[in-house]
């Protein structure tokens, strides 16, 4: 980890008012990228992924969603910035890619009419030139007839060519930071893979950071840097993208890889899937939340939940894991 | 959207005669006797039936249908009894000004309960949106002509601030002069549709402002009224736009009580009185015309729906 982190979340937490209690669907969650750096966040629906992105961005329904924590990034903690300073952050300093791209899209407006509305109203740039801009960035990620479909509406669109306009539009502000949240996941496989080429080829010419969110490991493996793991809004485990795959720590990892079908190897064994099911944030288990699917699960695992620790001698630099167990195997 | 516009234009023909129709039936179904209301108690048998051969009361159902509709071509809607004019010129002289306050009153109500259920949904379960919720309850359960007494009572007999009634004071005319006359009317009629398009337009626009689309514009760092105005407001509208034009097309009829209330010279007061005298041909020509009004409004409806919504333009 850098000195110099383009974004530095420190013990970020988004608490809601439960029914008897309020309950966290992000706990303690740090991380950083550093300029150009690519972040993936992987686990199950509903472990927190797209919360963190969510509070990052302050787009949480605001009085409803507490957040603490400090997020840093351009010198200023976005946390506490007032709503005006946080807005011009939008777009320009971080960008998003959402998942489902048709309703995604303003509906009732063209394609160039919703592309070009943030550059001609906050970056003083004429609607015509605007226009010019957004057909040259449909051009960059690959939409056929870039110019044409400035007039369309997004029901016009294939789902795949709605997703290319949706990563156009979120880097139509030249962002430092890219948030893709399961930019995949609508798409055929297929199209999948070109589309996370082109994630990673635009990060690299647009020398941007990137945060690449899945549930598949698979999505992330190849064009991250780093990894996180999350489970039941906290980080389980973290390490660099080669380090993560080839000594995994933390038994939810080791599951998540067993669960994951490979190409590269012959399949001698069954994949195994993870028993049970993730916890319901309202009412957590007590200790380690994952303690109830645990295979390593051990007397005690249930009493407190363990800290997020570096691994110790042996262990690559900056790989973190949050498991007791685990680290009293011998490396 | 030109061809929409006029497929949907010419849709409008086949209900317009409907409308017609039922107005004809109308006055076959009305108890009473045409002629002998319009001669008098005092008129012979004789008399009666030759007024009845003359005005064509003695043809089959079906040719005084088709006379009916001939007529209503050049014009003519038949002899108001009550006022001793043809029907036409005194619908004609009254329709600007029951346009006038139902216009006004639907322009007030639209926009202001745009506006205020937009203002309440951007913060749903504060103060002001409580409010609304029971302005709503209140406005929704207070009968028109009662809400038009309290205002008279409370501003014109109490405060002595605003006429109570007519279009003009006497020797008085002049823009001012009539503003001051509608502000009660105005004020009685749009109240209800206010209340009900504030509703509606605060859960259009609740279940709206949830969409990804919306997050989508927020996450580029489009401000919030911006945000509202652009992306918001457009794809609530339409569920909107279509309470709005049934409301305006209550409060044309709605305008019969308002109108006898405030004694507002409109198509409302004539069919009032035409009403109480039996006065079939106005009776008639009034329905007629505020049935016309309410297609006209639904064609408007649907055409501003398409202005909207691209998918029903391309359909």
């Amino acid at each position: 980890m850098s000195s110099q982190a383009l974004l530095d979340v420190e013990r970020l937490s988004v608490a809601y008012p439960g029914r008897d209690r309020p309950f966290r669907t992000v706990d303690d969650v740090s991380f950083r990228v550093a300029p150009g750096e690519a972040l993936g966040i992987v686990g199950e629906s509903g472990c927190g992924k797209s919360q963190t992105m969510l509070a990052v961005l302050r787009l949480l329904p605001s009085p409803v969603a507490d957040i603490s924590g400090a997020i840093r990034f351009g010198g200023d903690d976005l946390a506490g910035i007032p709503a005006k300073r946080m807005r011009a952050v939008r777009g320009s300093g971080i960008g998003l890619v959402s998942q489902d791209a048709l309703s995604a899209l303003n509906p009732a407006m063209t394609i160039g009419a919703q592309m070009a509305e943030p550059l001609v109203r906050y970056d003083g740039m004429r609607r015509r030139a605007a226009l010019e801009r957004c057909a040259e960035l449909l051009d960059l990620v690959g939409l056929p007839g870039a110019r044409q479909r400035l007039g369309s509406y997004p029901h016009e669109l294939s789902g795949g060519m709605r997703q290319r306009v949706l990563i156009a539009m979120a880097i139509s502000r030249n962002p430092k930071v890219l948030i893709a949240d399961e930019p995949t996941t609508a798409l055929d496989v297929t199209i999948q893979a070109q589309v996370l080429g082109l994630i990673d080829r635009l990060r690299r010419e647009l020398g941007m950071a990137l945060i690449l969110i899945s549930h598949d490991l698979g999505v992330v493996a190849g064009i991250t840097d780093r990894i996180a793991v999350m489970y039941a809004g906290r980080i389980v485990e973290t390490a660099s993208t080669t380090d993560l795959f080839d000594r995994p720590r933390h038994p939810y990892t080791r599951a998540l890889l067993a669960s994951m079908p490979r190409m590269d190897e012959e399949l001698r064994e069954r994949l195994r899937p993870i028993p049970g099911l993730p916890p319901d944030l309202e009412q957590p288990p007590p200790g380690c939340a994952y303690h109830p699917r645990c295979l390593l699960a051990r007397a005690g695992c249930e009493q407190s939940m363990p800290q997020l620790v570096r691994i110790g001698a042996g262990g690559a630099p900056d790989h973190r894991v949050r498991c007791p167990v685990v680290l009293e195997e011998t490396p | 959207m030109l061809t929409f516009t006029v497929r949907r234009a010419l849709q409008m023909i086949p209900v317009a005669f409907g409308v017609t129709l039922a107005t004809f039936l109308l006055g076959q179904i009305i108890p009473g006797d045409q002629a002998a209301a319009l001669l008098g108690p005092s008129s012979s048998e004789q008399e009666r039936q030759a007024l009845r051969e003359e005005m064509g009361l003695n043809e089959p159902v079906l040719t005084q249908y088709v006379t009916y509709l001939g007529n209503l071509f050049t014009g003519d809607l038949g002899r108001s009894l009550s006022f001793g004019r043809p029907v036409m010129s005194v619908l004609a002289e009254r329709i600007a000004n029951t346009v006038l306050l139902s216009g006004t009153a639907i322009v007030v109500a639209a926009l202001l309960g745009v506006a205020i259920g937009t203002w309440a949904a951007m913060k749903p379960g504060s103060v002001r949106d409580r409010g609304l919720t029971v302005g709503v309850l209140f406005f929704n359960s207070i009968p028109s002509f009662w809400f038009g007494l309290v205002l008279i009572m409370t501003f014109s007999l109490g405060l002595r601030l605003l006429p109570a009634t007519g279009m003009t004071s006497i020797g008085g005319g002049g823009v001012v002069d009539v503003v001051a006359h509608m502000v009660l009317p105005v004020i009685t009629l749009a109240a209800w549709s206010l209340a009900v398009i504030a509703r509606m337009t605060r859960s259009a626009v609740l279940e709206v402002i949830g969409n990804d689309y919306v997050r989508t514009a927020r996450s580029r760092g489009v401000g919030e009224m911006r945000v509202v105005v652009r992306h918001v407001l457009p794809n609530a509208l339409p569920s909107v736009v279509t309470v709005i034009g049934l409301q305006a097309g209550f409060l044309l009829s709605g305008a019969v009580l308002t109108e006898t209330v405030f004694s507002w010279p409109g198509i409302g007061l004539a069919l009032y009185q035409a009403i109480s005298t039996r006065d079939i041909p106005l009776i008639q020509g009034g329905i007629l015309l505020i049935a016309i009004g309410f297609v006209l409004i639904n064609f408007l409806v649907d055409t501003l729906q398409a202005y909207f919504n691209p998918k029903i333009k391309l359909a």
